[in-house]
């Protein structure tokens, strides 16, 4: 069973739902820039 | 003219502007004041890739603003929409034929021309053009027209708004929650891992332009639609997105096309935008006039006549050339042959024999099946290497492909 905090919604979505999707956006960015060869690119522009 | 730089989803500026787009636009109230700022920043956005050629734009913008207020006024009304149809179509065709423009001594046009996403661009002139020459909205001032026009998310490959939909848009739309702006970065990051991950290993694992022969053509053609719907709708995906931030919304562009179970499902289910458009601006005119012309009888000939002139016209926007004429052309068939089907299975059938017939799951999968392989197929026309369809123009022979 979830603690409380975890389970709290924000905006509608629990916590914990929230928090994955979001260590999944950050996955899908790293693979992106790590797979993509416009990645190397964009961060070789960048700094 | 400094030669233009091609816009790049994927780069500095373009998510720059977002963030910019973000920061300005969510905490601003008011639609005028809302519009004029995406205005802005629209054109400073096009100035970073145009730099001098912005003048060209600004003067365009300027004219297009000055001929709806006079089409609207109904002064020279004909002669006004004359005009601006010609120039429009105009700069249209110089867009498609590189080489023409070349010849007529017109080519540093062309970038600017790219940048700004003419093909698109032209239909929403046309769009903005018919509702103020019909009456159905009053001319835009010059911001709204601005933001309408060249919206920096939607100029690299649409969607395509209707005029109707910006103008009804909410003057402010509510700040995105916390929910709402996840499911916007979902989006737009599902945009990018799919054209840049998934269409990306596709093109490189498996598609040589049907160079290969043999039976890898056939799984070639399969793979082909595939690479094409990921590398195409990601770029829907990622305008949805940065639309859902900034409220100013792009419409759906696809919808799951590999599962269209008949040519006219699957034109409700990709580039959704450019059906509409179609629809909206000549399938429904068209079909009126002949039936003003003609009376409503054979209904049938008049729709297959209607399919036809929008889907040749359909070819030819994508690019002005043999391949394009033919790929349209295919496609008219097969919505022809496809009304001339259901309309057959209608007087067969009955209503609700009809129903339970398109109920059948065997039905449903095989007629999936074969709109997934005619579709398929149909992009043969524009990717094998056609040495027929090369046309020499005067001192350049000319291939064209792709959409911008």
């Amino acid at each position: 069973m979830l603690s409380a905090p975890l389970s709290r919604p924000i905006d509608g979505i629990p916590a914990w739902q929230f928090a994955a999707r979001l260590l999944l956006l950050a996955v899908q960015v790293v693979a992106i820039i790590c797979l993509g060869e416009k990645g190397v690119l964009f961060f070789y522009q960048a700094f | 003219m400094e030669s233009a730089a091609t816009i790049d989803l994927f780069s500095v500026p373009f998510w720059g502007a977002v963030a910019v787009a973000c920061a300005v636009l969510i905490p601003l109230v008011g639609g005028q004041v809302r519009r004029s700022a995406f205005a802005l920043i629209n054109l400073v956005f096009l100035w970073y890739y145009l730099r001098s050629g912005l003048v060209a734009v600004l003067a365009g913008l300027l004219l297009t603003y000055v001929a709806l207020h006079l089409v609207a006024a109904r002064r020279w009304r004909g002669l006004w929409l004359g005009v601006g149809g010609a120039a429009v179509l105009g700069l249209f065709v110089m867009h498609k034929l590189p080489a023409l423009s070349a010849g007529l001594g017109l080519r540093q046009w062309n970038p600017l021309l790219t940048t700004v996403g003419f093909s698109y661009l032209a239909l929403r002139l046309v769009e903005v053009g018919r509702a103020v020459a019909e009456g159905r909205h009053r001319p835009p001032d010059l911001g709204s027209l601005t933001a309408y026009l060249l919206p920096f998310h939607m100029l690299a490959a649409g969607p395509i708004q209707g005029y109707d939909d910006f103008v009804a848009e909410p003057d402010t739309p509510p700040a995105p929650g916390p929910a709402a702006a996840l499911r916007s970065v979902e989006r737009i990051v599902l945009g990018l891992s799919k054209k840049f991950i998934l269409a990306g290993a596709l093109e490189a694992a498996f598609l040589t332009s049907f160079r290969a022969g043999g039976p890898y053509f056939l799984f070639e053609v399969q793979v082909n639609y595939l690479w094409l719907f990921l590398d195409f709708s990601a770029y829907s995906d990622i305008a949805v997105g940065i639309g859902g931030l900034i409220g100013f919304t792009a419409p759906e562009n696809f919808n799951r096309p590999y599962l269209a179970r008949s040519s006219i499902d699957f034109w409700d289910r990709w580039h959704i935008s450019l059906s509409q458009f179609i629809r909206r601006n000549l399938f429904i005119p068209i079909q009126s006039a002949l039936v003003r012309r003609g009376g409503g009888g054979h209904p049938l000939r008049l729709a297959s006549f209607t399919f036809a002139v929008c889907f040749l016209l359909c070819g030819l926007w994508h690019g002005i050339g043999l391949n394009w004429l033919a790929w349209g052309a295919y496609h008219a068939v097969g919505l022809i042959v496809c009304n001339i089907y259901r309309d057959s299975l209608l007087k067969r059938l009955g209503r609700k024999g009809l129903n339970r017939y398109l109920a059948n799951p065997w039905v449903r999968a095989a007629a999936t099946a074969l709109t997934f392989e005619f579709v398929a197929f149909s992009l043969v026309l524009l990717t094998y290497p056609w040495s027929l369809f090369d046309l020499p123009w005067p001192g350049t022979p000319w291939t064209q492909s792709g959409t911008r």
